[in-house]
């Protein structure tokens, strides 16, 4: 219920209509769901993830393990929103999850009434036989029923984004210790972010009624963030979260960008990841009040005292009307006295201490525990030894957890503080990082602005500035820590885990089965897991589990806290990976030209490459291919050949570099000239061919493969740089500062002068030479080398001029009756040729493999000399490149599959070798292919087996050298 | 008489989204320099006597007019605006690049939120500030970020992936502005 | 995570390519297959602790790095040039 004259935190002049399960509700501008839904004495919310126990909220921020709801409606409901943090906004639409047909109504909630059979292990012990009732039966079943919400089936279409942040200091969390800690680094320069969960700053200031500097804690807070605002050296982040500390001051944070507004604008991001960079942080991150486990202690109406606070100061709301209090100390009073103080009934407060001071107009019950609670949807009665006690709502204080997540997630674990009774942070378990304040342990406020100041001084030592001297401002001193209660002993259920369903008995089970090492209690009970990761439980179940080992708490030890402190969406993790923003696309300059000519593009690596021209009347991509084929043989064809790497080599030492990085000899090379080279890795396995051309004195332009492109530059670069590092050799890509275009076929020459102005006859640009020309007064190169066998060209020209070029030569070609060619006929055309691409030189073999081992220079050391001369690399067994043809002309040939000897059974022991390359032969008029089979070039002319096992194809072939057209290279020359 | 059109990789892109701008620039020459293993200062003394600025050490660009230098990884920059005089080239070894880069100009206020959005590298004016020059990714793209004497950020990034960069840039640009523009 | 490049300044991991020991700036002398050959190339150590690796600022300058590291604790000791390294 609302309390008049209360609720810093919410606008009542400003009435926001919202939705909960179809019903229509008002609250208050600065409400969250939770709130609101408090204000309106909705106490069911939820249903629990294994029992489908009904629950209500619990807590106040992102640890509510409870009150999970899904926000949104078809495609785009987000669920799993923890309703403590939903902030209002008019025309929200909330629902609860796990709960069918109704929340009232819950199918499900059968799973509490057979719940002794749902204990810890339950899976594993139950559902191990009959066996085929796994897949069939159970697994079915329990997908069903667990789980925390229903993600919508749709692609997610919601805009995320992510983005980058630098700091000297981080300052997680801002409640005294983090605005002080903020303010102090501040003040002395250092570039500070502050990040906050909450919608505000202020923390617990915010929750509490208690005054700071002599005015209303939340008031100096927002006074605070007001001075930090306005310093140019502070960046506030509120509403994000630190979710991970990584290595070297890197931390993730979850900032909620577009959730809690309306906005007409469809880019407005939902969330926004962050990567931040700190050189120092002050962990600030508080502590959170732990409940206490005690039977059915998870009724809606059950409370934590803390978050009963807030809701009280900052919403202006009670959780009842006729509350108890239930606590270990100073915090239960502090609930009563505050819920007193706003007018609400108090008449009972549960103390566990003997010496429980009393309290006027309220039964304090001294040494007492509460051990049972009554009413299913909502709170009617606690049990406190005998006596049964008629409330509509419970506070409980259990003592404070530091929230040490953070310091964990590099592998330190946190260590036990007997004078806090719980876990704090190890010293230095995350480098650059100093925690303060709560999260250590200390929780008085004065104790945390002077620890905040503490935290400061010492980042500040760490980014190299120097603290100023600042006044401490006056506040609430003195904060006792009581002996703690983890559980209430008892027959019936205690919850511990209230998100993962986990109860008393399910860790004493564990235990009593021998999972008595924290790591194996985790994962027997699943405490502590997924979302939540044990915000509310860890410390508590550790306690149980100690008891029930005879052992402390610090021998138990602690499981730890992984990354993300709160559950992140992965598209938030994936910002702008979506469909095409998933990897750069590459485009040459005559992709429009080739698209609005109907190619299909394909992609090689990043580029997108034509893969046929398809012409009227071509109803098959083999129609188009088969032509294209015929065309480079008979007339002229063209190609974009942009996308082969090409590398700008230049230096006194060039040459002699080349005769290092290529396995045949450079050096010897002349300007005007290009030369074939294949590459090796130091492993003497090919690495990449490519042709090479001198362009001058100690200047050479490479060209390697479109695939190997990246690889290569940065082989040249390592060799260059750390095997022969006083060489002068310079070396930069050139790749994207020329289109070349390839042009192939016995008329290209004669259409080529068309287009150059310069005489390119076979006496001045012979096969394999190269000259500068121009076209239409633009300087280009024009390089007389075949992929194809047929006379072949590539002319280059910067890429300004390429889509104007590729043009020109496409209508000049089909002047002499030739065309643009693709892939597809580009593969066809080297296949009958021979030539290798990666499809052969895919790592595995050797210039001996592809018949290249003479091409290996004698005469000098290369990269990969030594290992080639291997034994085990030359023996004649090895399989090495054949070349194959069906024996039946129909006869099918597909890469991949493999090949024996024919009579073999075609199992994996009587293997001899594979098909790497395929395509259909339009001059043979069959399929042809490449592959490597043991001692290949010694078995031209038998017949072997190839076999397809996936694709179910078996063809008898005959294997033949791997050239299939003019094998003496005629044509090229020609 | 054969004719060929140059054709810049953006069209002469400029949008404007919020407070930022984004516009491809034209830069008619661009080289890569390289000093070599022996040392720069007779390159550097070419360039200055060329074009009054010296061979930019890491990091660094200095621009006169439409003429710049910035470095661009170890013993190696780039001259833009400015073919490379005979006396450079005799000094250093230089490349032509013109074709192979496209060059974007982002400015107005909340341009470095923007770019935030896409490369990794530190911003602040303490570690990237006017006159300085990163090496870079720009998503997954490789990149030259330029912070120019004006405030305005030079954006290079490889000539074939010069749309999807935009397009990144874009649609970051977008969410910035949406983000400014959220309602309270 | 971050790798202070001794030419750009402390830079986000994802610039950066890792190749393996810094054994490989020692290539052998000789073309002649040997023992040393099969050291070079095959026989790395892999120790709990200091680590001497070879890295690329790919995504960045492009220069060939000595990055020496803690493979237990992910702590960068210290980042060298390669090509200084190597002479």
């Amino acid at each position: 219920m609302r309390i008049p004259g209360l609720g810093h935190g919410i606008d009542r002049n400003r009435k926001v209509g919202f939705s909960f399960n179809h019903r229509r509700l008002t609250g208050f501008g600065g409400d969250t769901v939770a709130s609101a839904l408090l204000a309106k004495d909705i106490k069911l919310v939820a249903r629990s993830f294994k029992y489908h126990r009904p629950r209500g909220v619990m807590a106040l921020g992102s640890e509510e393990p409870n009150a999970l709801i899904t926000v949104g409606t078809g495609d785009a409901a987000m669920p799993n929103l923890r309703a403590t943090q939903v902030e209002l906004m008019a025309g929200l639409k909330t629902r609860s999850q796990n709960a069918w047909p109704s929340i009232e109504a819950d199918f499900l909630a059968v799973n509490d009434f057979v719940s002794p059979f749902l204990s810890a292990g339950f899976y594993y012990k139950t559902f191990m036989w009959p066996r085929g009732f796994w897949e069939k039966l159970y697994e079915p079943f329990i997908r069903r029923a667990a789980g925390l919400g229903k993600l919508p089936m749709a692609h997610d279409l919601t805009p995320h984004e992510k983005a980058f942040a630098h700091c000297d200091v981080l300052v997680i969390g801002s409640g005294p210790t983090g605005l002080i800690a903020a303010w102090a680094a501040a003040e002395a320069g250092a570039d500070v972010i502050l990040c906050e969960e909450d919608t505000m700053l202020g923390g617990r200031l915010l929750h509490e009624n208690e005054e700071v500097d002599g005015t209303a804690g939340h008031l100096w807070a927002a006074d605070m963030s007001e001075r930090l605002a306005a310093m140019p050296n502070v960046r506030i982040m509120t509403r994000t979260t630190v979710t991970g500390a990584y290595d070297t001051g890197v931390y993730g944070a979850l900032e909620r960008v577009g959730r809690h507004v309306f906005s007409p604008d469809e880019a407005l991001p939902m969330e926004c990841f962050w990567r931040i960079t700190a050189r120092a942080t002050v962990l600030a991150a508080g502590a959170l009040e732990r409940p206490i486990a005690f039977e059915n202690n998870d009724r809606p109406g059950i409370l934590l005292s803390a978050a009963t606070r807030g809701y009280l100061h900052r919403y202006g709301v009670a959780p009842g009307s006729r509350v108890a209090v239930f606590g270990t100390g100073p915090d239960a009073h502090r609930t009563a006295r505050d819920l007193k103080a706003a007018g609400v009934e108090v008449p009972y407060l549960v103390d566990t201490r003997s010496d429980a001071p009393a309290l006027e107009d309220t039964e304090v019950i001294s040494g007492a525990r509460v051990t049972g609670t009554r009413g299913r949807k909502a709170l009617r009665s606690i049990t406190v030894g005998a006596r049964k006690l008629e409330v509509d709502a419970l506070a409980v204080a259990g003592g404070w957890t530091p929230s040490v997540h953070l310091t964990c997630h590099m592998n330190h674990r946190p260590v036990w503080d007997e004078g806090v009774q719980a876990f704090v942070p190890a010293e230095g378990a995350v480098p650059g990082m100093v925690p303060a304040g709560a999260c250590r342990g200390v929780y008085s406020t004065a104790g945390c602005l002077q620890d905040g100041l503490r935290a400061a001084s010492d980042v500040l030592d760490m980014v190299g500035l120097t603290p100023l001297s600042l006044a401490l401002p006056a506040a609430e001193n003195g904060a006792e820590v009581p002996t703690p209660l983890w559980h209430v002993p008892g027959q019936g259920r205690a919850w511990l885990d209230f998100q993962n369903d986990v109860t008393v008995k399910d860790v004493k089970l564990a235990a009593a089965e021998n999972y008595a090492s924290v790591e194996h209690m985790k994962r027997y009970t699943t405490q502590g897991m997924a979302p939540d990761q044990g915000k509310n439980s860890n410390l508590n179940a550790l306690a149980v589990l100690a008891e029930a080992t005879g052992r402390s708490i610090p021998e138990t030890g602690t499981t730890t806290f992984r990354p993300p402190y709160v559950p992140v969406a992965l598209g938030a993790i994936g910002a702008g990976a979506r469909g095409a923003g998933f990897a750069p696309r590459r485009l040459t300059t005559s992709d429009p030209d080739s698209r609005a000519m109907g190619a299909p593009m394909i992609e090689a690596g990043l580029w997108f490459r034509p893969s046929y021209f398809p012409r009227s009347g071509e109803t098959h991509w083999r129609d188009s291919c088969d032509r294209e084929v015929k065309m480079v043989r008979e007339t002229v064809g063209v190609t974009d050949v942009s996308t082969l790497g090409k590398i700008d080599i230049q230096g006194a030492d060039a040459a002699r570099f080349l005769d290092l990085v290529y396995a045949n000899k450079f050096s010897t090379l002349k300007p005007g000239k290009a030369r074939y080279g294949l590459m090796l890795r130091e492993d003497g396995h090919v690495m990449d061919d490519g042709t090479t051309a001198c362009l001058g004195d100690g200047h050479y332009m490479m060209t390697t493969t479109t695939a190997a492109a990246g690889p290569v530059m940065s082989h040249l670069e390592f060799v260059a740089q750390c095997l022969v590092p006083d060489w002068d050799v310079h070396l930069i890509s050139a790749t994207e500062q020329w289109a070349q275009f390839a042009v192939a076929g016995p008329m290209a020459r004669a259409m080529l002068e068309t287009l150059v102005d310069d005489a390119i006859d076979d006496a001045t640009l012979p096969f394999m030479g190269w000259m500068d020309v121009t076209v239409g007064g633009v300087a280009g190169r024009l390089f007389r080398i075949s992929f194809s066998g047929e006379m072949g060209f590539e002319i280059a020209v910067p890429a300004r001029y390429g889509a104007s070029l590729f043009r020109l030569l496409i209508a000049q070609a089909g002047a002499f009756g030739g065309g643009a060619y693709g892939m597809e006929a580009l593969n066809v055309l080297r296949i009958e040729k021979g030539f290798i691409t990666h499809s052969e030189i895919h790592g595995r073999v050797t210039a001996f493999d592809v018949g290249m081992e003479g091409m290996v220079s004698k005469k000098k050391d290369c990269i990969g000399f030594a290992a080639s001369r291997r034994e085990g690399l030359l023996r004649d067994d090895r399989e090495r490149l054949i070349g194959l043809k069906p024996v039946a002309k129909d006869g099918q040939l597909l890469a991949g599959a493999h090949l024996f000897t024919q009579g073999d059974k075609p199992i994996r022991v009587n293997d001899q070798g594979y098909v790497t390359s395929v395509g259909y032969s339009p001059s043979l008029g069959c399929m042809i292919g490449l592959g490597f089979l043991r001692s290949g070039p010694d078995r031209i002319g038998e017949r072997v087996r190839m076999v397809d096992h996936l694709r179910k194809v078996t063809t008898e072939v005959e294997i033949c050298a791997p050239v299939f057209l003019d094998p003496e290279g005629e044509r090229a020359r020609g | 008489m054969v004719k060929l059109v140059p054709q810049s990789p953006l069209g002469d892109l400029d949008v404007t989204v919020g407070t930022v701008r984004l516009r491809e620039e034209q830069i008619d020459s661009i080289w890569s320099l390289s000093a070599g293993t022996g040392g720069g200062s007779a390159l550097s003394a070419a360039l200055v006597d060329q074009t009054g600025l010296p061979f930019p050490d890491p990091g660094e660009l200095y621009e006169d007019g439409d003429v710049s230098t910035c470095w661009t990884g170890p013993q190696q920059a780039f001259l833009l605006g400015a073919a490379p005089s005979g006396a450079v080239l005799a000094a250093g070894v230089a490349t032509p690049q013109t074709d192979a880069w496209a060059v974007m100009r982002l400015s107005g206020a909340d341009s470095a939120d923007v770019l935030a959005r896409l490369v990794a590298v530190d911003l602040r004016p303490q570690r990237l500030g006017p006159g300085h020059v990163a090496r870079c990714q720009l998503g997954h793209m490789a990149c030259i970020l330029g912070h120019l004497e004006d405030g305005s950020w030079r954006i290079m990034v490889f000539r074939s992936m010069a749309k999807h960069a935009a397009e990144e840039i874009r649609h970051a640009m977008d969410g910035v502005a949406a983000r400014a523009a959220r309602p309270n | 995570m971050l790798i202070n490049c001794p030419f750009c300044g402390p830079r986000d991991l994802r610039e950066f390519s890792i190749r393996g020991a810094d054994v490989a700036l020692d290539r052998p002398e000789g073309t002649e297959w040997s023992e040393a050959w099969q050291d070079y190339l095959h026989l790395r150590e892999n120790p709990a602790g200091v680590s001497q690796e070879l890295w690329q600022h790919t995504g960045g300058c492009g220069a060939w790095l000595v990055v020496t590291r803690d493979t237990r604790t992910h702590e960068i000791i210290s980042v060298r040039s390669a090509r200084e390294a190597a002479t």
